[in-house]
């Protein structure tokens, strides 16, 4: 038994040293090598499990012996094993510059990322986020916004109409110009006091360029409450764009005519382009218009089954499609509804 | 609009150290937008008078000439010219010397045309940007000093300001140089001047001597026609007005006819009140204003025959329309170079009524746009009165002949409006001090008539009366917007903190694109919610239930897309010569010619047509697995959202589907929408060179799924190992995987999961028939031994022979 535990002990170091330096061409035949001796089912394996039938005496020395020899078996193991890691490195150059393995990539619009990003901004503000529908009754795109039938600010907002009439004869569904259509569904659903923002798609009957489209999204929000003043919505306008633009903008107010509020401002931004010097893209005025807003009409309140004794509220109106195209300098308002993959993979 | 800086300093004063910009900004802030300001002289420094010495023809060219122009240089100037101009010896006209640019970006240049010298141009009156269309020239007297600098010759020291008409629509009172003045004046909080206008009626009345006739003035609804003022005169002669009215005209932009027409121009836009002179010898002097008979036609002034109908209000004499009522007149009475004695008409319109009628008639006119702002009845009589002033300024011969008509009735809304000033200082989150906000008011034209308490007691005036100022929110804004919005400081709403409503839907809508693009690897496309019909029956869907719009923005855009399909396989062909791989996906709203379950208005039980949000996926590559390859997107969605889905034979198959590779797609026994590949026919006539697989899911109907399935469970790890043991067997292709599967599964409760690794055909294994390889994995509360797992195994393929005539398979 000795003897053939102590020849197998040779037969294996033979074969690990030979007479070159290391004579064992590769790790994977060096496993192989492992196996065969070493592995469940290997040669001294065997021996070892006939190590049972013998005489306890005997069974306690060449038991010792065994496991001194399988000791040094698996040290030598782990020494050729490291010359040969070590030589592979060595030998074969690796060039690192190389690309890693492709993994795909998907991607968002993106109008659903910035729109994603002003929904978490809003949120952490305590606003709830309000769908409606985009096909609209006339009842609330204009009248229950103060814009009765023949209104001149109907010009305001060129309106698709549904090919349907009412009983009266008249078109009174539209694809909706503004998502402000959803105040007052939303007001009635939630009662006051509400914060709320109504981020949409909205459809205008103008001729399309790189400026314009027939289609473009908004993002709406209001508050409603008690004693809301006009100083409350100038510093919420400037909140917001601290929000978006991650520092703090210069903004002035200015008069701004809406039907839906009474005083209407606008919320102009210093241009970040020109830096207010004037420039193309806000037409030589240094500034350009960020945030339309106001102070409720009470005729909307009251539309939307509110008491304007009790309560008030103040709303605004961000243009996200043209926000994205500020924050991605995109020049061509097209591009989003192309469907090209070439711009649609830059996002 | 524009307005001319020197006409508005007829009504108001402006500090001569206010510039035109500072001006400008100040009426941005406090009352309207300007677009632009442009100052006359700019850039014309190096246009002066030229006169032309000598004329010789071009050596080189048929249709140009040189001249020998003295612009009072020490040599006079050679200049090559075309024929657009008639000029001769002598003739004093504006030149511009190279090199300059003129206000156009029009650049002169000192160079050789066809190898003659031209040192300079002669300029037309668009060229200067002194006139917008035709084409027209200024020429001098001999008075004028060759060389003199054109912005002196022509006094062209004017301003114009560019108003964004958007901005006034809700103000019938600023469409008029003298009502911005009015404007300005009160946040300047500098005087009006008010001469200009010192005709009264009272005046107006005692100038009429010895009328001849009575004009019968018949107004048959006030309610469309509030007031009706016309008066005759005769002495008339047709002929230019003064250069200084021309003047005045081109500068806002309209085009100087004759003098009595540049004087009806010239007081509408002075005092924002349009009125229409009738030739006194085309029309008989009985006026009827009255609707319009159903198929009247009139030919107004433009030419243009206008069929009219019953709900357009029509200006007529005994017979005829003469006028389409505040919109235009008609050409049966146009003042023309023979007349001699006219009727002046200075009415009051409905706004709406006005509205509609030059909508129908596609006629926006500068009048019509005034009168559907809702103009102060007031003011027909001091038009007037301007009118008859200027008449006689241009014709001193020119007499009243009838009596004044003036038929009216009219309500105007002016108050009063009782301000309570700690209201007005809560709503501007300021305290503005009493003495300032009545001076505000005051300047405005407002009249505060008693103060009690708190309390101010306000009276509207009437040009602000007709619907501009009602309620005492619109006096919050008058109040602010002249105190100045950027002298308040800003302050956050004190609000209740609280945590907000979840809208789930949104949430998931989120979480779906996540995984669509973060996860599976595609593309988020939007496309547009309108399409046309010819995009559906490329898709063989019948037009049945579609959407149209009334007014489509063109042919391609014409109905509401029933589906997202059409827009994603035009997406394909839009890549397709790029990409060799297209994977991408849509969420959007789709319209259906049914009822809806959003309610229409507040007031009845009807409701919108159904608009439901759908998910779609596309796929399109070159390979022909793609049908498996969106059942796994559609696998690796559902999985991710928490849920198991099951495919089964299809019940519905849309046009575009391969009738044979079209699957339902099942969640929690609910049918949520299909999967399927799309015809080759379809492909081909679409243009599309790849094959194309797709996925509709009714994303409203996965929502609700996915908001009723329970929060996740952690399930206990398995204490015992379990086997896996191998089965394959072959089977006639039509039995289908999800059958065997079913056999299997549910064959033991010890076999806890089934899991299909292979599939294939071959010659070799019998024609129609598959062979099917799975893994199926055994678990106990034990370790389990092999025999047992044997025992259920060779039961199980007893079974599966019997039952699908299954031949099992070595390994």
């Amino acid at each position: 038994m000795k003897n053939k535990l102590q020849k197998l002990k040779q037969e294996i170091f033979e074969k690990l040293e030979g007479t070159g330096q290391c004579p064992v061409p590769t790790v994977n035949v060096l496993r192989d090598l492992e196996i065969k001796y070493l592995g469940r089912n290997g040669e001294f394996t065997k021996i070892l499990r006939c190590l049972k039938d013998l005489a306890d005496q005997e069974k306690k020395e060449i038991g010792q012996l065994a496991n001194e020899i399988k000791k040094e078996l698996l040290e030598k193991f782990e020494e050729v094993k490291n010359i040969l890691t070590a030589s592979s490195i060595k030998q074969n150059f690796i060039d690192i510059t190389l690309p890693g393995e492709k993994i795909l990539k998907g991607h968002l619009h993106p109008i659903t990322i910035v729109q994603n990003e002003l929904e978490d901004l809003f949120t952490s503000m305590g606003f709830i986020t309000e769908d409606g529908p985009e096909l609209e009754s006339d009842y609330y795109n204009f009248e229950v916004l103060n814009i009765p039938k023949h209104h001149p600010a109907r010009d305001m907002q060129d309106t698709f109409f549904i090919d349907q009439k009412n009983k009266q004869h008249e078109h009174d569904l539209v694809m909706r110009t503004q998502v402000t259509s959803i105040q007052v569904r939303a007001i009635k659903k939630y009662g006051a006091p509400l914060r709320c923002i109504m981020p949409g798609r909205v459809f205008r009957n103008e001729a399309v360029d790189a400026c314009h489209d027939h289609t473009f999204y908004q993002m709406d929000g209001f508050i409603i409450g008690k004693n809301l003043s006009v100083v409350n919505l100038i510093a919420l306008a400037n909140e917001l764009l601290y929000g978006i633009f991650k520092k703090k903008m210069k903004t002035r107010i200015r008069p701004g005519y809406f039907p839906f509020v009474e005083p209407g401002i606008e919320v102009d931004m210093e241009c970040t382009i020109c830096n207010g010097m004037g420039c193309p893209a806000c037409k030589n005025s240094g500034w350009l218009e960020m945030l339309p807003g106001g102070l409720i009409h009470p005729k909307v309140l009251m539309a939307a089954g509110l008491d304007p004794k009790k309560y008030n509220g103040l709303a605004f109106d961000v243009g996200l499609t043209r926000l994205v195209m500020m924050k991605y300098k995109i020049n061509d308002i097209r591009l989003f509804n192309s469907g090209d993959l070439r711009f649609l993979e830059q996002f | 609009m524009y307005l001319s800086l020197n006409w508005l300093k007829d009504f108001v004063e402006i500090p001569e150290s206010l510039t035109p910009e500072q001006l400008g900004l100040k009426l941005t802030m406090h009352t309207v937008e300007i677009d632009g300001i442009k100052k006359q002289a700019e850039k014309l420094d190096d246009v002066v008078v030229g006169e032309i010495l000598e004329i010789e023809k071009h050596p080189n060219a048929d249709k140009l000439s040189i001249a020998q122009v003295d612009v009072g240089e020490i040599k006079p100037r050679q200049i090559v010219f075309g024929q657009v101009l008639k000029v001769e010896v002598g003739c004093k006209l504006p030149v511009a010397l190279a090199p300059t640019i003129l206000p156009t970006g029009q650049e002169i240049k000192k160079a050789k045309l066809r190898g003659e010298m031209s040192e300079g141009m002669f300029c037309l009156d668009q060229e200067l940007g002194l006139a917008k269309d035709e084409i027209s020239a200024h020429f001098f007297g001999k008075e004028i000093k060759n060389g003199t600098s054109i912005i002196k010759a022509l006094k062209l020291d004017d301003v114009i300001f560019e108003v964004d008409n958007k901005s006034i629509t809700n103000r019938p009172d600023l469409w008029s140089h003298y009502g911005m003045a009015r404007e300005i004046g009160a946040f300047l909080g500098t005087r009006m001047i008010t001469n200009q206008l010192r005709i009264t009626n009272y005046e107006l009345k005692s100038k009429i001597q010895n009328p001849k006739f009575k004009i019968n003035v018949q107004v048959e609804d006030f309610e469309l026609c509030p007031r009706y003022m016309a008066i005759a005169l005769d002495g008339i002669e047709i002929k230019d007005s003064p250069e200084w009215m021309q003047k005045r005209l081109v500068s806002v932009g309209m085009r100087p006819i004759n003098n009595i027409v540049d004087i009806t121009n010239y007081v509408m836009l002075e005092l924002g009140q349009p009125t229409h002179t009738f030739d006194l010898g085309k029309i008989k002097t009985n006026i009827i204003i009255r609707k319009a008979k159903d198929g009247e036609v009139i030919k107004t002034l433009d030419g243009q025959d206008r069929k009219l109908d019953e709900n357009m209000l029509v200006i007529a004499d005994d017979k005829n329309p003469i006028a389409v009522a505040g919109v235009m007149g008609g050409a049966n009475s146009e003042v023309d170079n023979n007349t001699t004695s006219i009727l002046i008409e200075s009415a009051n319109f409905n706004p709406i009524s006005i509205r509609k009628t030059a909508q129908k008639l596609g006629l926006r006119s500068e009048a019509s746009m005034r009168f559907e702002k809702s103009l102060d009845p007031n003011l027909c009589e001091m038009a007037l009165c301007r009118i008859i002033e200027l008449i006689k300024e241009f014709c001193p011969d020119a007499k009243i002949i009838s009596e004044l008509a003036d038929e009216k009735k009219y309500f105007l809304n002016q108050g009063p409006i009782e301000l309570d000033l700690e209201w007005v200082n809560k709503r501007i989150g300021k305290k503005i001090e009493e003495k300032k906000i009545i001076e505000i008011l005051e300047n405005l034209g407002l009249e505060i008539k008693n103060k009690k308490n708190n309390i101010l007691i306000i009276t509207i005036p009437t040009w602000r009366a007709t619907k501009d100022i009602s309620i005492p929110e619109d006096l919050v804004e008058e109040i602010i917007r002249i105190y100045g919005y950027n002298n308040l400081q800003p302050e956050m709403p004190k609000i209740t903190m609280q945590a907000p409503e979840i809208n789930s839907e949104r949430l998931l809508e989120r979480k779906i694109k996540n995984i669509l693009s973060v996860g599976a690897k595609l593309t988020e496309v939007y496309n547009y919610s309108f399409i046309s019909e010819d995009q559906l029956d490329k898709l063989k869907i019948k037009p049945l239930s579609v959407i149209k719009l009334a007014n489509s923005l063109s042919e391609d855009l014409t109905i509401l897309r029933p589906n997202l399909v059409s827009g994603l396989l035009k997406n394909i062909k839009t890549n397709q010569a790029k990409y060799e791989n297209i994977n991408l996906f849509e969420i959007g709203n789709i319209f259906l010619n049914s009822p809806g379950n959003i309610n229409k208005d507040n007031k009845t039980k009807d409701v919108l047509p159904c608009q439901e949000k759908q998910l779609a996926i596309i796929i399109a590559s070159k390979e022909d697995n793609l049908f498996y390859n969106i059942k796994g997107i559609v696998e690796y969605l559902i999985n991710n959202l928490g849920l198991k889905v099951d495919f089964k034979p299809a019940k519905i198959y849309p046009g575009w589907a391969d009738k044979k590779i079209i699957a339902q797609i099942k969640v929690s026994n609910k049918e949520i929408g299909i999967v399927a590949q799309v015809d080759n026919q379809i492909i081909n006539d679409l243009g599309i060179k790849k094959q194309v697989a797709i996925a509709e899911i009714n994303f409203q109907k996965l929502c609700d799924l996915i908001l009723l399935t329970p929060e996740k469970k952690y399930k206990e790890l398995e204490k015992f190992p379990s086997v896996i043991r191998d089965l394959a067997f072959v089977v006639n292709e039509k039995i289908l995987y999800n059958d065997v599967k079913k056999v299997i599964a549910y064959f033991n409760p010890l076999i806890s999961h089934v899991e299909l690794f292979d599939v294939y055909q071959d010659d070799k294994l019998g024609i129609g028939n598959k062979n099917l390889a799975w893994h199926l994995t055994y678990q106990a509360d034990k370790t389990l031994i092999s025999q047992e797992v044997d025992k259920i195994q060779s039961d199980l393929i007893k079974l599966l022979e019997k039952k699908f005539l299954a031949q099992i398979r070595d390994f």
